[in-house]
């Protein structure tokens, strides 16, 4: 049972990666307060099925749009607000969402708010629920983010990643990619924030930090960035590495701090990036197999 | 027939007046050159028609339809190519992309349609086919961020053509090239117009600009001080004063 | 009432002019956002207090947690940021923010988790004033006196010497700075000298104003020095101070106020967003300082 809370907690994050991705791999924007949509979505679904009895399949899509909805304005101020300037507002962001969770009544202020349990056609959600339904939505993410990549909006992204005015002189619309980009991230946030208020049936402003919002990032930073297999490895790797080196938790925050110093100075572009040595070690192993592969058929046939 | 026609195109910066009145009309299938001394206003008068900047005072009309006002993707669209004089690729994404990216420029429209698969077999062969003309084939998979200056120039142009554009504007193609790289273009630029673009050039180089333009404008100080053929040019007192002016200054 | 109110929002506001001037030099001559920089402020502050501890004199604790810090910087800058120039800038960020994360669990597991204070019998060169209306402790004096020299100093080493000259060529481009035959790396070191060791000089202050110092007292400077320096104009010293300045009256004045609504820290992250959706740019456009 441990086990599952573990793997729900991991797949929560790889969610929240993949979408913090999509905003800062995949169009180039910093986002550090990915966290604030995060708890937009929780405490969306939270509200909505405990004070408004919307069904909690109704309250999933619910609070994905209105954690999306918000992201639209962050979408918005981004083309007011560039580069450093964007990323300090976005960390601004973070805490101002926060503090309102923090402060006002309606949110529970700091007394926090306790989330009523999931029901899907009439049967309790539990532990295994959670986790075979974060999977579910995982492969949904994973499809939809596939079929970007290789769409002609995922080429859309490449330019205003690299150079928006070059993007903008082959009739890329700037605006209109970089506003649908903070949608989409800030939406699946929101999917991941209402898993998490049911699963854990109690949320707080405390939950979506800044903190959180550079865990996620790192996720998806120090797995690859730009990439699918990245923020997915990231997460993984960040989210059960506390489990892993139970015996080092007292070091933990440090051995945080010395991981994120050391893969950005030694492999910025992420543990599995484009060029890194664990990607380039495994893409030339696969050829190798692949190579030993043919030559072995080759020979089969040279042999009949 | 004038494919574009530019009247008294303004545009200040502050108390600069960087493109002061200027008027041209761009014939379909010519070779313009642009010229001047430097800090003309050349490359501002480029970004002007193209809508990087907003003009403050003017008309430019591409066959007849007025688009002062447009902003840069929809002057794109409308079939206005460029390249940049500080060249930018998609340093990250590999080279066929960076073509294939252009060639989608219907595709951007609709945020529905650009869902679809971008490398399909017809983008990819015409991609293909670009990077032949511009002798890039074999490259397709490099990184562009990752190529020498000259093939990202050659990149530029390709990644430009991408988009069929009715008219290419061209910010110092040649800067920083070898000499042969240089002629490769000239021939280049050549066989695209006998094939109907129109180009348009702001070129530094002398020798290649009276080699390559059929007619060239030149301007000082944000205003067109000549204009011409390139031998006329070559003679007008005002052009050489303008250059010399600049020399002496530099003294 | 008020003028004892505006002295204490300008000490708080000399406190973070300082803290924010460490941010604003990295980021004038690199152009990234070191958040890292809030580590050597608490770091400094403990390095401060127990150099006390050992000589009883705070002057020269002051020296030593800069001096300690301003050669941390050195070794920050030459490890870990020039390396990563020119990268995205999402990079260094995160460098930076692992950095800040190291270096608070560092602190507390080195110095345990408990704040500390500053011994009681705490020998300040100055008494404090006492007025009718006003009451300025000696710490209060202490803070003013030292921001003033410091930031004077600043201000000389800056516009009046020849190294001032190379970090002005190199803050409004590097590349050509090189060009010209600066030795940026020279540059590059004194400007993280300087930076580290005012912001050691600010925790320092800050524990001995409010009588402790506490593993995660780095945290709360660390994202309100990125809304002060982004206020006052990314890169921009005198913008800085202006902005901290303001910031500093902003919360002792109104903090008072809004104080059930929401938490006095988050005026300056308010101040921030409403003035970037208004001017963009900051508050200070980025001043060419050569002029």
């Amino acid at each position: 049972m441990y086990e599952v809370v573990v793997a729900i907690n991991v797949g929560i994050f790889i969610i929240l990666a993949l979408s913090v991705n999509i905003i800062t791999g995949y169009v180039g924007q910093p986002t550090l307060g990915h966290a604030a949509f995060f708890g937009i979505g929780a405490y969306a679904s939270a509200i909505l099925t405990g004070r408004y009895g919307v069904p909690f399949l109704l309250a999933l899509p619910l609070s994905s749009l209105i954690s999306g909805f918000i992201g639209t304005l962050l979408g918005l101020a981004s083309l007011r607000v560039r580069d450093d300037f964007l990323a300090i507002t976005t960390i601004g962001i973070n805490f101002v969402v926060v503090a309102i969770f923090q402060y006002v009544p309606y949110f529970g202020a700091s007394f926090g708010l306790s989330v009523c349990p999931a029901y899907i056609f009439g049967i309790k959600m539990n532990y295994i629920g959670y986790l075979y339904l974060t999977i579910f939505l995982i492969l949904l993410i994973i499809f939809f983010l596939k079929k970007l990549e290789r769409s002609w909006f995922g080429l859309a992204m490449g330019g205003i990643r690299n150079d928006e005015g070059a993007a903008a002189s082959i009739g890329i619309d700037i605006k209109k990619y970089k506003i649908i980009a903070f949608i989409l991230g800030t939406a699946i946030a929101g999917i991941a924030g209402c898993i998490y208020a049911h699963y854990m049936t109690f949320i707080s402003s405390v939950d979506f930090a800044f903190l959180t919002s550079i865990t996620i990032l790192s996720m998806a930073m120090v797995g690859g960035s730009g990439t699918i297999r990245g923020p997915i490895i990231g997460a993984i790797f960040l989210g059960l590495a506390p489990e892993v080196f139970r015996f080092a938790m007292e070091y933990r925050m440090l051995i945080y701090g010395a991981l994120l110093v050391l893969t950005m100075r030694f492999q910025p572009e992420g543990l599995l990036g484009e060029r890194s040595y664990l990607w380039m070690t495994i893409k030339k192993l696969f050829r190798e197999t692949k190579d030993i592969k043919e030559i072995e058929s080759g020979a089969k046939d040279g042999n009949s | 027939m004038a494919i574009l026609k530019i009247e008294k195109l303004r545009k200040y910066f502050g108390g600069v007046k960087a493109v002061d009145g200027v008027s041209v009309e761009v014939e379909r299938g010519e070779i313009l050159g642009v010229i001047g001394p430097n800090g003309a206003g050349k490359t501002t008068f480029f970004n002007t028609i193209c809508g990087v900047y907003r003009p403050d005072g003017g008309k430019i009309l591409l066959q007849n339809r007025e688009i002062q006002g447009l902003t840069s993707f929809q002057i794109a669209r409308l079939g206005i190519a460029r390249t940049f004089q500080i060249v930018k690729p998609f340093a990250d994404m590999i080279v066929l992309d960076n073509i294939i990216s252009a060639i989608g420029i219907n595709r951007y429209k609709s945020i529905w349609g650009s869902f679809r698969n971008c490398r399909t077999n017809e983008a990819i062969s015409k991609a293909k086919e670009l990077l032949e003309m511009v002798e890039l084939e074999g490259y397709e998979q490099e990184k562009a961020g990752a190529l020498s200056l000259g093939y990202i120039k050659r990149l530029e142009i390709a990644r430009a053509l991408g988009i069929n554009p009715k008219i290419i504007m061209l910010d110092e193609p040649c800067a920083g090239l070898s000499h042969d790289a240089m002629e490769e273009f000239i021939q280049l630029f050549k066989r695209l117009t006998t094939e109907g673009l129109t180009i348009m050039m702001v070129e530094h180089n002398m020798p290649t600009a009276m080699a390559l333009c059929d007619r060239m404008i030149v301007l000082d100080y944000g205003e067109k001080i000549a204009e011409g053929k390139p031998k006329e040019i070559q003679e007008n007192e005002k052009v050489i004063e303008a250059y010399l002016g600049k020399e002496e200054e530099n003294a | 009432m008020l003028l004892q109110q505006i002295i204490n929002g300008i000490v708080v506001g000399s406190v973070y002019s300082l803290t924010a001037m460490g941010a604003t030099l990295v980021y004038s001559i690199l152009r990234i956002l070191d958040i890292s920089n809030a580590g050597a402020y608490a770091l400094g502050a403990y390095i401060g207090l127990f150099s006390y501890i050992a000589t009883s004199n705070l002057l020269l604790s002051f020296f030593i947690g800069m001096l300690a810090m301003g050669i941390w910087g050195i070794l920050v800058q030459k490890f870990l940021y020039l390396p990563l120039l020119g990268k995205s800038p999402l990079i260094s960020l995160i460098t930076s923010i692992g950095l800040f994360i190291f270096l608070g669990d560092f602190i507390r597991l080195w110095a345990g988790p408990q704040m500390k204070a500053f011994p009681s019998d705490l020998k300040l060169p100055f008494s404090g004033i006492k007025t009718e209306n006003l009451t300025i402790v000696g710490a209060w004096l202490l803070v003013l006196l030292i921001t003033a020299v410091l930031l004077f100093t600043l201000w000389y080493l800056i516009t009046k010497t020849k190294i001032g000259l190379a970090w002005r060529a190199t803050a409004q481009d590097l590349e050509i700075a090189k060009a010209m035959g600066i030795n940026v790396n020279v540059v590059v070191a004194f400007n993280f000298f300087l930076g580290y060791s005012f912001a050691a000089s600010a925790g320092i202050m800050i524990g001995i104003l409010y009588n402790y110092v506490s593993p995660t007292m780095g945290e709360v400077p660390a994202y309100k020095m990125l809304a002060i320096i982004v206020l006052g104009g990314l890169g921009n010293p005198v913008g800085a101070v202006v902005a901290a300045m303001l910031i500093g009256l902003i919360e002792t004045l109104i903090g008072g106020y809004i104080g059930f609504f929401l938490p006095r820290d988050s005026i300056a992250f308010i101040a921030v967003i409403l003035i970037l959706l208004i001017k963009p740019q900051g508050l200070f456009v980025r001043k060419n300082i050569s002029s």
